[in-house]
């Protein structure tokens, strides 16, 4: 089809005249598709291989006068494209380089304020993993970044001690899904009360007003002041699941009293606090003494 | 193949199909008002909306879609005679992508809130039509200094209308700029301004503004012909 358009446009045919170098074949491109348009756009899509068979039809096919754009060579296209592509990735290699290390203690900093800050009293922060045995194992410092990642954000428990070194209590993460997507919450544990005492929310998108209230509403902050997440009979899980219920319903410790007209993030909080809960406090009492050493 | 061959003489003399503009204020300028892409040409809708609910956010955006419009431009013009036309798409959008990525580092190191709260919109930069429209309209057949400043026009261009956007958004459905409270506590935020449809009313306001503006210069310059036609 697309081969005998030239043809067709005769008339206009000569227009086409061969150009030595693709980019100024392209800048002839809009002079001629004042009368070409069509055929313009014919060439533009045109592949070379079917191009160049195109131009041997409509040379065998009408008089050789008729002339064809030339094709570009793949071997020019493919060229062009290696070196862009490579030039793309000196940039990106550079740009990460430079910004890796910066990223990463950022957001060490970050999260160590966030620690610090939901353990008033602490001065200094240790890291542990919960190994395959359940039991907390401490993190490496100067391997610090790499178990962490691997732990898989949530992983690691934090620690805050004060300055002479005792145990302020601990801090970990929980994740639950809310209104718009995960809700994620750092809370503060203590130990030896088996509470959840203070929690702080890291990452949402819930909706603002409603949803953000999780981390300003005073009075639903007060369910979170007291939170028991006490170990049932075989220390394996918590002895009362957290769960949240419907504003003004709060009987026991271990409940949430839902924000009115937020039951959603309400919920995702619970959810969150239980996941955490029940992932960290076994590992926790299991590894008191270790925890009592005071860091070195 | 064979064409290749050709002298280059030829080239030099078809070259009065060479549209490469000089360098003028205008060049600068037209991103700004004349063409500006958001309220002229509405182009970018998405981050327009997307990330416009504070002043913050707006200016990060902003900013950040300026650095890939300014540097993805600078590399198709100095690469414009070697990319030919049929690989052409894919280079701007290989060049763009590269942008991109480096600005998404380079927000990451610099501040890990923007760099949350901007959140998916700065890898959707690829995506925004104003940068792949700039290197195919511009970029691709202009010399590298005036890309330059065109691109860094209409980057600022587009900085301006998502600032006049989010700004607005932010004193309106926060009673903040730029964090700083700026209302007593008698002050009840419109939080419909800080969701979605906010956008679209600030949006509706802002482009209203602007035609009746237009509207009225058209209305003067006709007037002004008519008097002197008269006269």
């Amino acid at each position: 089809m697309s081969a005998t358009l030239p043809v067709q446009t005769g008339t206009s045919a000569p227009a086409l005249s061969p150009s030595p170098m693709p980019g100024h074949e392209y800048e002839q491109a809009p002079e001629q598709a004042v009368n070409q348009g069509a055929n313009q756009a014919a060439n533009r899509t045109r592949t070379p291989t079917t191009e160049q068979a195109s131009a041997r039809i409509t040379a065998r096919a009408t008089e050789p006068a008729v002339e064809q754009a030339p094709a570009t060579p793949s071997l020019a296209m493919l060229l062009t494209l290696g070196l862009i592509a490579a030039i793309s990735g000196l940039l990106v290699a550079t740009a990460y380089e430079y910004t890796a290390p910066i990223i990463a203690e950022k957001e060490r900093l970050a999260t160590e304020a966030a620690v610090l800050r939901i353990l008033p009293g602490a001065v200094a922060k240790r890291d542990f993993v919960i190994d395959a045995a359940g039991r907390l194992a401490p993190v490496d410092p100067a391997s610090g970044g790499a178990n962490g990642s691997a732990a898989g954000g949530g992983g690691l428990v934090y620690a805050g001690y004060d300055a002479q070194g005792r145990l302020q209590g601990l801090a970990f993460t929980g994740v639950g899904s809310g209104y718009s997507g995960p809700v994620e919450v750092l809370f503060a544990y203590d130990p030896e009360r088996q509470l959840i005492v203070r929690s702080k929310v890291l990452k949402s998108t819930e909706t603002p007003g409603f949803g953000d209230k999780l981390d300003t509403d005073p009075a639903f902050l007060k369910n979170l002041e007291a939170l028991d997440a006490r170990l049932d009979a075989t220390g394996q899980a918590l002895a009362n699941p957290i769960v949240t219920v419907k504003n003004g319903t709060k009987t026991q410790p271990w409940q949430i009293d839902a924000i009115t007209g937020a039951t959603l993030s309400s919920r995702a909080m619970g959810k969150a606090a239980n996941q955490a809960a029940q992932r960290a406090a076994p590992a926790i009492q299991r590894s008191l003494t270790l925890l009592a050493q005071p860091s070195n | 193949m064979a064409e290749a061959s050709q002298p280059a003489v030829v080239a030099k003399a078809a070259d009065p199909f060479n549209r490469e503009e000089t360098l003028t204020a205008d060049t600068f300028l037209r991103g700004l008002w004349q063409e500006n892409p958001v309220f002229v040409m509405l182009l970018g809708m998405c981050p327009v909306l997307a990330v416009t609910n504070s002043a913050i956010n707006a200016l990060g955006m902003g900013l950040a879609t300026t650095f890939v419009l300014i540097g993805s431009g600078a590399l198709v013009s100095l690469l414009r005679r070697w990319i030919p036309k049929q690989v052409r798409i894919a280079s701007y959008i290989v060049i763009i992508a590269t942008f991109v990525t480096v600005v998404d580092y380079a927000i990451h190191a610099i501040s890990l809130e923007l760099y949350a709260s901007l959140g998916a919109f700065i890898q959707l930069i690829v995506v925004n039509c104003i940068i792949l429209g700039r290197a195919e309209a511009y970029a691709s057949k202009q010399r590298l200094v005036p890309t330059l400043v065109n691109g860094l026009g209409m980057g600022l261009g587009f900085t301006l209308a998502l600032f006049s956007l989010g700004s607005v958004r932010e004193i309106l459905g926060n009673g903040t700029l730029f964090g700083v409270t700026l209302f007593g506590d008698s002050f009840q935020p419109w939080l419909v301004m800080i969701l979605p449809p906010g956008g679209f009313f600030v949006l509706g306001a802002w482009l209203l503004l602007f035609a009746w503006l237009k509207q009225r210069r058209e209305r003067r310059v006709l007037a002004s012909a008519g008097a002197a036609a008269h006269g």
